[in-house]
């Protein structure tokens, strides 16, 4: 049928809640840098949290990650959706009402985070601390979003879905499935609760979630605005539709089995580790399938990368997605993360992913939409080439100096002289020795920083420069979808017809998800029921319970590790090799992801307690050059014993075995303990009237680590 | 624990399983993109984000 036979339809955009998504993407990038930058001052002096709780690092750490990904880069997700989905679809989003609850609801949600965090509300699981009202905040934010998504999807005027689609499609269906798992939770009060999974289960769940996080918020919703943007930028279509067909399905099919190549050398059963290993070196050739199709796409036009900042933002985002994309599988090597793992070379790898790929290609999409939903003319050229030279020097410096810090710490921990001992056996020398390259980072991040506020400056300006009367929804006219019916169904066949599926194609991708998940999965759970349990291996006494909640809440896991890892030199630290069994009652695990202070995993009966009391006030005293912060509140702030009971409670419905009688005492039995360690330190001038103070709970559990099988061989 | 884990180890056909749904999804889909006569539906789809976003009304 001829067009000119064809009935038009005329339709508008919502270009408004584009243009909100767009503006709140540069205020949350400039909070959530601004976060970066404080802590990252805080590593190069001690004293940057100027005495004040709300502000140390364990607790500032956690909001600086969740308001770049889900805030920053959460946002300019949302903008670059809205905007491309409306335009490949030819049809207005769905309903302007969800639109606007996904847009005040996620807003909410950034500033629930931001109040919640520095509060020291946090489940402790990285890039998942969110506490669980803000978590089924969260699901229905994105249940909204996908209702949108997939309403705008159905009312489309052009049938088949174009590969951004495909990408935006697994992102919606993926992270709610990520999200309601890992956040499977059991409350205690309205700002507490227990996970579900304990120990290795837990550690397995968290980085499924954790690495698919980096996969389907990160990777998979800037892929399909990469496949929707260069081309638009550079008005040429894709490289190779089949490579983004194979980058497509490849990379969701392996992305989903390679997150225990987070818990490496760790008590992760070994097939896991190897899975993880094996389908992460796997998806070097997807990754750069992806990178080369985008870089490929601007074959003969490279003159304009040199004059125009949009194709200079896209042009380096894809080179740092390949750069990231290769060092990710490297680092998961065994050998290579053996040396990696805990140190900043991770920092640097997932600044160079978070600048370089997130930042710069939310920066190329800015430039792009930002003049034409306002419909006038960018402000300065000039300025977003400053922005993006600034930009680079500054990710140059940071991820220079985390790689060369991260190694040499790495090599410093694993030093072993020929008598067989540490060559640095104090832990705080390898942190003195990296300290000027804190200095560097904190340098680097300043640029990236700035180049942040020109953009905000350019993009302010350009805003300001749009005339008002030209801030009109303007309506389109395209020709009505004859294909949705029955007759005009079977026309096309393969792939192409996949396409236009909706729903059988977002099946196929969930199905894609759910395999390498469930083959992952199944054993893991299934593993339960033949690790022999040690009966050495105790519940927490109500104190230490207290005391964990309070290292948590300090966001203690973000420094130190809880997991002895099988190697010499590991052992010849901290001790005897940890094991699977020793955290069958953590909830949530503890075993962190870097040591900028060292592992705690056997730091039970290590030191006298008067030794952690001091050091908890003042750590410089008891290790000179240290640079954890003082935690002097914890000797104001009273034990919240009145809870004791409904915690245990809560442990004990999820498999701890406490019993009526350990729950029923549960507040005299701590007070005992409390009253035990405090006379315990009497003799060296602690006052007794400091018992129920939060710093014994704390000292109770830390001298509790690692004890249950430390001994043990 | 690694030990104990191992030497429970009691379901041989996952990994085999794994290969093959690993193997079946790649095959398929590279018949599929590389079938007869695709060229031209590609050039097409490709083509998507280039058309006009929907002409203007007044045009």
């Amino acid at each position: 049928m001829s067009e000119s036979n064809q009935k038009m339809e005329t339709f508008s955009y919502d270009d408004k809640i584009v243009k909100m998504f767009a503006s709140v993407t540069l205020l949350w990038g400039v909070v959530g840098m601004l976060v970066g930058l404080i802590i990252a001052s805080q590593l190069a002096d001690w004293r940057m949290n100027f005495g004040i709780e709300w502000l140390t690092f364990g607790r500032l750490r956690p909001l600086h990650t969740n308001a770049v990904i889900f805030a920053f880069v959460g946002n300019s997700i949302f903008a670059g959706i809205y905007y491309s989905l409306q335009r490949l679809c030819k049809a207005r989003l769905f309903n302007d009402t969800l639109s606007k609850i996904h847009f005040w609801g996620w807003q909410l949600i950034i500033v629930a985070a931001a109040i919640t965090l520095p509060m020291g509300y946090t489940t402790s699981k990285e890039y998942a601390e969110l506490e669980w009202p803000i978590d089924i905040a969260i699901a229905v934010v994105w249940v909204i979003f996908a209702i949108n998504f997939f309403g705008t999807l159905w009312r489309r005027r052009e049938k088949h879905i174009y590969v951004s689609i495909w990408f935006y499609i697994a992102t919606i269906l993926t992270v709610a499935l990520l999200h309601i798992v890992n956040s499977l939770e059991f409350p205690v009060s309205l700002m507490k609760s227990y996970p579900i999974f304990a120990g290795v289960q837990d550690a397995m769940v968290q980085w499924w979630y954790g690495h698919n996080a980096v996969a389907f918020f990160l990777t998979t919703p800037v892929l399909g605005l990469m496949y929707y943007f260069v081309p638009k930028a550079i008005n040429r279509p894709i490289y190779s539709y089949r490579l983004s067909i194979v980058h497509f399905w490849s990379l969701i099919f392996i992305y989903i089995w390679a997150g225990p190549h987070h818990l490496l050398y760790t008590a992760l059963p070994d097939w896991a580790q190897t899975l993880g290993m094996i389908f992460s070196l796997m998806l070097w050739a997807p990754s750069w399938g992806g990178m080369i199709n985008g870089l490929l796409t601007l074959r003969g036009a490279w003159d304009r990368v040199r004059r125009e900042p949009i194709l200079k933002f896209f042009v380096t985002a894809l080179t740092f997605y390949g750069m990231s994309t290769f060092e990710g599988p490297l680092l998961s090597i065994k050998s290579v993360s053996a040396l990696g793992h805990y140190t900043d070379w991770i920092i640097g790898h997932v600044h160079s992913g978070g600048i370089g790929w997130n930042y710069f290609l939310a920066a190329g999409i800015t430039y792009y939409m930002v003049p034409r939903l306002w419909k006038t003319e960018l402000y300065s050229v000039k300025l977003g080439n400053i922005q993006f030279w600034t930009g680079t020097i500054g990710l140059g410096l940071y991820y220079v100096s985390m790689v060369v810090a991260g190694i040499t710490q790495g090599l410093m921990w694993q030093a072993v002289d020929a008598n067989g001992a540490l060559v640095y056996p104090d832990f705080v020398e390898t942190v003195t020795k990296i300290l000027p390259l804190y200095w560097v980072r904190l340098v680097g991040g300043l640029l990236v920083f700035a180049s942040m506020l020109i953009m905000v400056y350019n993009m302010i300006k350009t805003i300001r420069g749009a005339k008002k009367e030209d801030q009109v929804e303007e309506v389109f006219k395209a020709p009505a979808p004859t294909w949705k019916s029955s007759k005009n169904k079977d026309q096309d066949q393969g792939h192409r017809k996949l396409e236009g599926m909706t729903a059988t194609f977002s099946v196929l991708a969930l199905i894609a998800v759910l395999v390498g998940t469930a083959i992952e999965f199944i054993p893991a759970f299934m593993s339960n029921n033949f690790i022999k349990i040690s009966k050495d291996v105790k519940p927490y006494t109500p104190l230490e319970l207290a005391g964990r909640d309070i290292y948590i809440r300090e966001g203690c896991y973000t420094c130190h590790s809880q997991m002895i890892r099988p190697m010499a030199n590991e052992k010849l630290r901290y001790g005897k090799v940890s094991e699977a069994t020793e955290f069958i009652y953590d909830r949530p695990f503890q075993w962190g992801s870097r040591r900028i202070g060292p592992d705690l995993a056997r730091e039970g009966g290590k030191r006298p307690n008067f030794w952690h009391y001091r050091h908890m006030i003042d750590p410089r005293e008891m290790t000179p050059g240290s640079i954890m912060p003082e935690y002097s509140w914890l000797t104001r702030k009273k034990t919240g014993y009145a809870i004791l009971p409904k915690k245990l409670k809560v442990m004990a419905a999820l498999g701890v075995p406490y019993s009526q009688d350990d729950i029923d005492n549960a507040i005299v039995n701590a007070k005992k303990q409390a009253a035990e360690i405090t006379k315990e330190m009497e003799s060296s001038g602690v006052e007794m009237k400091v018992q129920d103070k939060q710093i014994i709970a704390l000292i109770a559990y830390l001298q509790r680590l690692g004890t249950d099988l430390g001994g043990q061989e | 624990m690694k030990s104990s884990v191992l030497s429970n180890w009691n379901i041989p056909w996952l990994p085999s399983l794994a290969l093959i749904l690993f193997l079946t999804v790649f095959i398929i889909m590279l018949v599929m993109i590389f079938r007869k006569g695709s060229k031209e539906l590609y050039a097409a789809q490709s083509a998507l984000p280039l058309e006009e976003e929907g002409r203007k009304n007044n045009e």
